[in-house]
């Protein structure tokens, strides 16, 4: 990761104590990991608002959008 | 409607609950670009990743965190053209940026589809999120 730097950032990487440059890549890696929590969730969204789209337009197509008998438990829904 | 299809209340709430998460994750993504900023300040080589920091905090982190997801978003693009692209930065660029982006889209297209009087509400599906 280190071999990515810029140049004025790897001016300042070698500037900091190595408790510090021990700092700089823990941060880099727990921001990858985070990033590809963040992708795995945007996903989720993605799916979760296309399908709420989907439900609200045959609702209103079947005229059962305000029917309660129609509202099911759908755990695989929970957050 | 068929037996095993959620009703549109509990796919709302499940896409709000997701979309909270997602706020979660960019705004400790964002508290860590702070914290790599401050770092990279204190080596003293240079001033500029504090001021780098203070912006980040005022302009992109504090809205934020008040549910400002449109200002956050513009103030974030233009942090990411105004400044240098550290290392760490990417990671905005490449999934900060684009996520943001569809939040404000989505919050704009639920908006619409909850509210039945919507112009915009009786369309056929168009969900489409930017790239």
């Amino acid at each position: 990761m280190i071999d990515e730097l810029t140049a004025d950032e790897r001016a300042m990487y070698d500037a900091l104590s190595p408790e510090q440059q021990q700092q700089f890549n823990r941060l880099l890696r727990e921001q990858e990991l985070a990033a590809a929590d963040l992708r795995h969730e945007l996903a989720r969204f993605e799916s979760l608002c296309a399908a709420y789209e989907t439900a609200v337009l045959r609702e209103r197509s079947t005229g059962s959008a305000d029917d309660p008998r129609n509202r099911h438990p759908s755990p695989q829904y929970a957050a | 409607m068929p037996p095993n299809q959620p009703h549109s209340d509990q796919l709302y709430d499940a896409a709000q609950s997701s979309k909270e998460e997602l706020r979660r994750i960019i705004i400790g993504m964002a508290y860590r670009e702070l914290d790599f900023l401050v770092l990279l300040g204190s080596a003293g080589v240079s001033s500029q990743p504090y001021r780098q920091a203070d912006v980040l905090l005022n302009q992109v982190i504090r809205p934020l965190e008040n549910g400002d997801h449109r200002p956050a978003q513009n103030a974030l693009a233009d942090f990411l053209q105004e400044w240098p692209m550290y290392r760490i930065m990417r990671l905005l660029v490449n999934d900060v940026m684009p996520a943001l982006r569809k939040i404000v889209y989505a919050e704009d297209r639920l908006a619409e589809l909850r509210n039945p009087h919507s112009a915009n509400a009786d369309q056929s599906a168009d969900f489409r999120f930017p790239p």
